[in-house]
């Protein structure tokens, strides 16, 4: 089974991103292979909004994903500091490829400071874990669920990540029981 | 509903803004297309179903606000939220009064947005449901108590229901206690104007200035004891019907009024200066011979004429007989559930006397027949000395000569054909001087 890329752009933690490794493996059924690439975000960064186009991100990911070297079967998530749009929308936490190949998952919001709040490492961690696991499901091919227990269980501000559990309901779980 | 059954159209020009906000949906299990202009998206509509359409204002052709004008001409199951770059108050008051379920500016709060459609969706759903709920309704709610199997009835009911739908101003014709109101709420019931009100003037039972005032209403201080303005049946009957019983015996004077604000659909108020709009159907009855009236002066022709448009003749009950025994059982059941009898029918000899009994009266006469007969019965049935009926049950059971029988048979036929000798001489076949001579014999005479 091909590994899941993770890919650290634009100064991206990687310390961050090794403590929740793991429990990404482990809710995935996949191995994981964190990469670092040749891959330049401010290309993509727009001056009036002063944020990072996601879309634009997706796809310039996409076309490298796509058989330009890469195993066929490859999928990968970017994981970035920075704020995250897309045109119609004030901000993202992340966006993806819904049944594609690549994703992108923004840390910038998750921060408890980011509202004023005391910094916390944990809940911090935590929403960072559900947001990868919530994009790379819809890579695989899920949608929102209704549950409000499920990862993939849409949240459009951060006390919604906070209310979500951070693994997939049994009936989203399935879908990572496949061979792709 | 399952969200995979909610269908959403995002219509605008920027392919971003499309794709974009597809995206957005169809991760959360909804059914999206997009349109890229305000043609596409009324072709999209028309082929349907569609829960709810993002439109943004500002689009090259046909703009968002004149696509939300034409999408609500074209139905009322569409919420419509309105995308707009820059927001002020003129576009978004513009969109609101057009029927747009909000607007929201780009770009877009993901939380307002979700927030946005969730509500959207909610209401749209209620209105779905209270549509669904009318037309429950609206079927169990009783047609009005027609009664009747006869072809004459039937007759009937077929021009109600081809009526109904449209418009048109209607004349019921009957005598008295025919049924001429039922019928009259019957149109309402099966028309398009059913959840609006049905609005009855007895045009019969009041003076001239009282008919007025009824008819308009009165502004305050119009006349001695108006204190407060009051909305006349006219104005009550916006929306719905008016139905005019007895228009036959309206004074000249209201008559002219009556026949304005038919025109017209405006009036004003007694004592008022100010023109209120009115749009209703009219439906009127009458069991005076009309054209009389008019030759005879006391009807105008011209409203004569506008009343006249579209006529239902309502047969006497003695005109369809076959419909006595159904009705008298109709009637029976009811007054049974209202007061509570476990009466279950009639003897023959009361069933015999019900079916030859002339009416006069008319249904309205059978119904009170009955209701007297179950408030005297004290057994489980309905037996002929129950029933009030006028003519003496003597003359059913006793006669049998040849002569018995046709004395009453020329006086069925004499009543039958309103005392007109000579119809009544055509119908018996024969002459009118034989058909004197017999009314002579038999002492017969007209009932006043």
């Amino acid at each position: 089974m091909t590994p899941v890329h993770i890919l650290p752009l634009g100064g991206a933690r990687l310390e961050l991103l090794e403590r929740v490794i793991p429990s990404v493996e482990q809710k995935i059924h996949r191995s994981t292979l964190l990469r670092e690439i040749d891959f330049d975000t401010e290309q993509f960064y727009d001056d009036e909004r002063s944020q990072y186009n996601s879309t634009k991100i997706l796809l310039h990911l996409r076309q490298r994903y796509a058989g330009a070297g890469e195993n066929d079967d490859a999928r990968a998530i970017a994981v970035v500091p920075f704020d995250l749009y897309i045109p119609i929308l004030t901000y993202v936490f992340g966006e993806a490829e819904v049944n594609g190949r690549v994703a992108v998952v923004s840390s910038y919001r998750l921060a408890p400071e980011r509202y004023g709040l005391a910094p916390d490492a944990n809940l911090f961690q935590s929403r960072f874990l559900k947001e990868i696991l919530h994009e790379l499901g819809h890579v695989f091919g899920l949608l929102h669920c209704i549950s409000q227990e499920c990862v993939m269980h849409s949240s459009s501000y951060v006390e919604e990540i906070d209310l979500k559990g951070d693994g997939y309901c049994e009936s989203c779980a399935g879908i990572f029981e496949g061979n792709s | 509903m399952n969200k995979s059954d909610i269908g959403i159209l995002v219509v605008d020009d920027e392919l971003i803004v499309r794709e974009s906000l597809s995206k957005w949906f169809r991760e959360d299990g909804y059914r999206v297309e997009s349109a890229e202009n305000a043609a596409t998206a009324l072709k999209k509509l028309q082929a349907g179903p569609w829960n709810l359409m993002l439109v943004d204002i500002k689009m090259p052709g046909m703009d968002g606000i004149e696509l939300l004008q034409r999408v609500k001409e074209m139905t009322k199951d569409v919420a419509v939220i309105v995308i707009t770059a820059f927001a002020t108050v003129d576009t978004a008051v513009k969109a609101l009064k057009e029927g747009a379920f909000d607007y929201i500016t780009k770009p877009i709060d993901p939380d307002y947005l979700d927030h946005m459609v969730e509500k959207a969706l909610h209401q749209q759903e209620l209105v779905r449901e209270n549509l669904k709920l009318k037309d429950a309704v609206s079927e169990l709610a009783p047609r009005g108590d027609i009664i009747g199997e006869s072809p004459e009835m039937q007759r009937v009911m077929e021009l109600v229901h081809s009526v109904a739908p449209t418009d048109t101003t209607i004349m019921i014709r009957g005598e008295s206690g025919t049924g001429k109101e039922l019928v009259a709420r019957a149109i309402h019931a099966a028309s398009p104007r059913k959840f609006f009100p049905i609005v009855t003037v007895n045009c019969g039972a009041m003076t001239e200035t009282l008919l007025e005032s009824e008819l308009f209403g009165h502004e305050r201080g119009a006349f001695t004891g108006a204190q407060y303005r009051r909305k006349g049946k006219v104005e009550l009957a916006d929306g719905g019907t008016l139905f005019l019983d007895e228009i036959g015996n309206i004074d000249m004077k209201t008559q002219m009024d009556l026949l304005r604000v038919i025109e017209t659909k405006q009036f004003t108020r007694v004592g008022g200066t100010e023109i209120v709009k009115s749009d209703f159907r009219v439906i009127c009855a009458t069991n005076k011979d009309l054209e009389r009236a008019v030759k005879e002066g006391s009807f105008r022709e011209d409203l004569y004429y506008r009343v006249n448009v579209f006529i239902i003749e309502l047969p006497p009950l003695r005109g369809r007989r076959g419909d006595i025994a159904k009705l008298a059982h109709y009637f029976l059941e009811k007054y049974a559930r209202q007061m509570n009898k476990q009466v279950k029918g009639f003897t023959p000899e009361a069933m015999l006397a019900l079916r030859q009994h002339d009416w006069p009266g008319n249904v309205r006469e059978l119904e009170n027949a009955i209701e007297r007969a179950m408030v005297v019965t004290q057994g489980d049935m309905i037996d002929k000395d129950h029933l009030p009926l006028q003519i003496p049950l003597a003359l059913v059971k006793e006669g049998k000569t040849l002569e018995d029988v046709e004395h009453r048979h020329i006086e069925q036929v004499l009543r039958e054909n309103s005392w007109n000798v000579s119809r009544s001489a055509a119908v018996l076949d024969i002459d009118r001087v034989t058909l004197y001579h017999k009314i002579e014999k038999y002492g017969l005479k007209r009932e006043q």
